[in-house]
């Protein structure tokens, strides 16, 4: 197996016309190693505004310096010795290594050019004397930059990423898919850099072995995914790419690469673009590929791939359950879902039976008198008390004492007009003369005035007609009509069952 | 080569939106029609402005807020295609009601790494009458609401600049307040020209090219 790789870089439509230099960067290296090659693909995008004055030296040191960091980290830790996959510790190392390289060569290139009089002059006049105190806090601002890299053997693929850009892998059948996670800060303009205090800690990467490597890797800064109209139109290009390899050859597309990329930034985005390919072996059938027969499997090497595959395999089930898991929680929502469409139809049904009874129904007969003030309240219209609740219970019930009568009062009883009014004519007063009722707002049950007749509540509160007196678990005394006097009295609740009570 | 790698190319989307009071005191001292106006005369400057930006495509889209508020332009309209229908004012000053419907679109919007930071102009000449406060945090709180680039023009010496200055929320970005018809011109004119000319770059425009306007004409509000 050997990898080939292509590359080009090119200025933007929008950084010619504004004197913008090219601040993207790029570097390919192709190395013999003890079995194949040792294949290094490294891009970087230096930051646009003005206290990155000096991003694409960042870039460029970027790509140097990561280029020959990936190269020994391969040809000592997996070339020679064969540690594939690697662990994870190895690949946070590397990510520290990165970054303590690239601020190290950041540092030789300060040292050697100090920021001149007329750099910091003009980034004061675009950003104030913010922008000179930034940098002077921290000088490798300036040469803040992003970084794409993908370094691979015959037998291992790494995939590292810190900020913007985009890493597609183009399998032999042409899928693209992208490697990484996707990190959803990377929007309106922002991006992770290089030059961020613990930068380390924004790196993703992963990598895939033997069986599972792709055909072709394509790292790309942002100026070119957001050339496109939509991320479909930008994955094509795995597809697309793949087939001008199969059918000219990585080297010819190399050729045609600014071409492309420079019709990209005109028609698109007007950013620098960038764009390194990596390409695998094409398998038969390829018209611009050499074929390289793969070397017959050894012992040890399928013992190897076999465990590879059981670990592949264990990481699938893995998922699987996860999936299962998901699964199971979604059909649970959707069962909830379903439970409480149906209460509020029932609730909209009972409302609409509701509103429309007296016409679907006759006339209910008179209500029967309720039972002595001593009997317990029937169950059911308790609240139910749940076990260490301090919740205090409403007075359900009340007795009205009116000229020697005792009538029992709860929601939705009437006292009627001839109670109060015996000599009056019928049409004189309403049926109803009051009503006991709910009342939401107040949270009260309330005894509501349903005549024209002015009441006195206790030492004096008047209540006139359709306004309402609260009842409560205190007693009452209403003078209705003159010289009709009447006492309400709360019905005393029983004590609560031994149940009932906290343990 | 037959085939150009991937689809259609596409210049990068920005979306400017546009708040404007249309409350019954904008019908004084002619302050609706300087304001719609003003709008005839800042489109073409936006659209002269960005051809120097090809690879931007600008959309604009308006809310009007008075009682209620509602899209007076509701279709994300390039600036070639825009055409003005005035404003006419009436009604209360019901601002919180334009950050809910602004928020209810902004929750929509992809989180595309290719669209650009949205501009949001919002235009006033009172205090609002709605609760605003709710509305507007819920604003900052969506991620196209956060991370666009939020300004402000105060009419007159009633605006409620303090308002306008939590929605900017910006040291960076003060509030402009313009007395007479001939600055409501100039400062839209700069606002908005200002995010047309500037060139995408890792960070929202900051610095227009377009000068400043001064600030020392005759007062009429």
């Amino acid at each position: 197996m050997s990898w080939k790789v292509a590359h080009a870089c090119v200025r933007g439509s929008a950084h010619q016309r504004s004197g913008l230099p090219n601040q993207d960067a790029v570097q390919c290296t192709v190395t013999p190693a003890a079995q194949g090659t040792v294949a290094v693909a490294v891009v970087s995008d230096g930051h646009g505004s003005p206290r990155h004055f000096r991003s694409q030296v960042g870039s460029s040191l970027a790509v140097s310096t990561v280029a020959a960091t990936l190269q020994g980290f391969l040809r000592d830790s997996v070339a020679t010795d064969g540690h594939v996959p690697f662990v994870p510790e190895q690949v946070h190392e590397l990510e520290r290594k990165i970054v303590s390289g690239w601020m190290a060569a950041v540092q030789s290139d300060l040292e050697n050019n100090p920021f001149t009089q007329e750099e910091l002059t003009t980034l004061e006049k675009e950003e104030g004397a913010e922008g000179p105190a930034a940098i002077a806090n921290s000088p490798e601002l300036a040469y803040g930059a992003t970084l794409l890299a993908a370094a691979a053997t015959d037998r291992v693929l790494l995939y590292l990423q810190l900020g913007d850009g985009e890493i597609l892998s183009v399998s032999a059948q042409g899928t693209t898919t992208r490697p990484l996670p996707p990190d959803d800060r990377l929007i309106a303009n922002q991006t992770t850099s290089l030059c961020q205090p613990e930068a380390w800690r924004d790196f993703r990467s992963s990598w895939v072995t033997d069986g599972a490597l792709p055909t072709l890797v394509l790292l790309s800064t942002d100026g070119y995914a957001n050339s496109f109209r939509s991320d479909d139109d930008f994955l094509k290009i795995g597809q697309d790419y793949l087939e001008i390899i199969r059918e000219q050859g990585i080297a010819s597309l190399a050729e045609e690469l600014p071409t492309i990329l420079t019709e990209a930034t005109q028609q698109g985005s007007g950013d620098d673009i960038t764009l390194a390919i990596l390409q695998d072996d094409l398998g038969p059938g390829a018209a611009g590929a050499t074929k390289v027969p793969r070397p017959l499997m050894t012992a040890d090497s399928k013992s190897a791939l076999i465990e590879q595959l059981k670990a592949r395999h264990s990481s699938q089930q893995h998922k699987l359950q996860a999936l299962a898991v998901r699964v199971e929680q979604t059909r649970n929502d959707n069962r909830r879902l379903r439970n409480t469409l149906l209460a509020l139809v029932v609730a909209a049904i009972a409302i609409v039976v509701a509103v429309f009874h007296s016409r679907i129904f006759p006339p209910s007969p008179p209500r029967p008198p309720l039972p002595p003030a001593t009997s317990p309240a029937p169950a059911s219209k308790k609240p139910v008390a749940s076990a260490g609740s301090v919740r205090k219970q409403l007075t359900e019930e009340w007795t009205l004492q009116l000229k020697g009568k005792e009538i029992p009062l709860s929601k939705g009883s009437n006292i009627p007009s001839h109670l109060i009014h015996p000599e009056a004519k019928a049409g004189d007063y309403p049926k109803d003369y009051a009503q006991v009722a709910w009342n939401p707002d107040k949270r009260a049950m309330v005894l509501i005035n349903g005549s024209k007749d002015r009441w006195t509540v206790g030492a004096g509160q008047k209540i006139s007609a359709n306004e309402e007196v609260k009842l409560g678990e205190k007693p009452l005394t209403i003078v209705f009509a003159p010289g009709v006097k009447g006492a309400l009295k709360p019905v005393a609740d029983p004590p609560p069952a031994e149940s009932d009570t906290p343990q | 080569m037959a085939v150009r790698p991937g689809g259609e190319y596409a210049g990068r989307p920005l979306h400017v939106i546009w708040l404007l009071d249309c409350s019954g005191s904008m019908a004084i001292s002619g302050k609706i029609e300087a304001l719609n106006n003003a709008i005839r005369e800042v489109v073409p400057a936006m659209r002269k402005a960005a051809e120097g930006n090809p690879e931007v495509q600008f959309y604009v889209r308006v809310i009007r807020f008075s009682s209620g508020a509602t899209w007076h332009i509701a279709q994300p309209t390039l600036l070639n295609d825009f055409k003005w229908v005035d404003l006419h004012a009436e009604g209360e000053t019901d601002l919180g009601q334009a950050f809910a419907l602004l928020a209810e679109e902004m929750s929509k919007m992809p989180a595309e790494a290719r669209m650009l930071p949205p501009q949001i102009v919002l235009i006033s000449d009172g205090k609002p009458t709605d609760d605003w406060k709710g509305a507007l945090q819920a604003l900052l709180n969506i991620p196209w609401g956060r991370r666009a680039v939020r300004q402000a023009i105060a009419i007159g010496q009633d605006a409620d600049q303090e308002t306008l200055r939590k929605f900017v929320d910006n040291p960076e970005k003060p509030v402009l307040r313009v007395d007479n018809a001939e600055q409501l011109v100039r400062y839209f004119r700069y606002v908005s020209t200002s995010v047309t000319a500037t060139p995408p770059g890792k960070d929202p425009a900051v610095v227009p090219s377009v000068p400043m306007p001064r600030a020392d004409d005759d007062a009429m509000w």
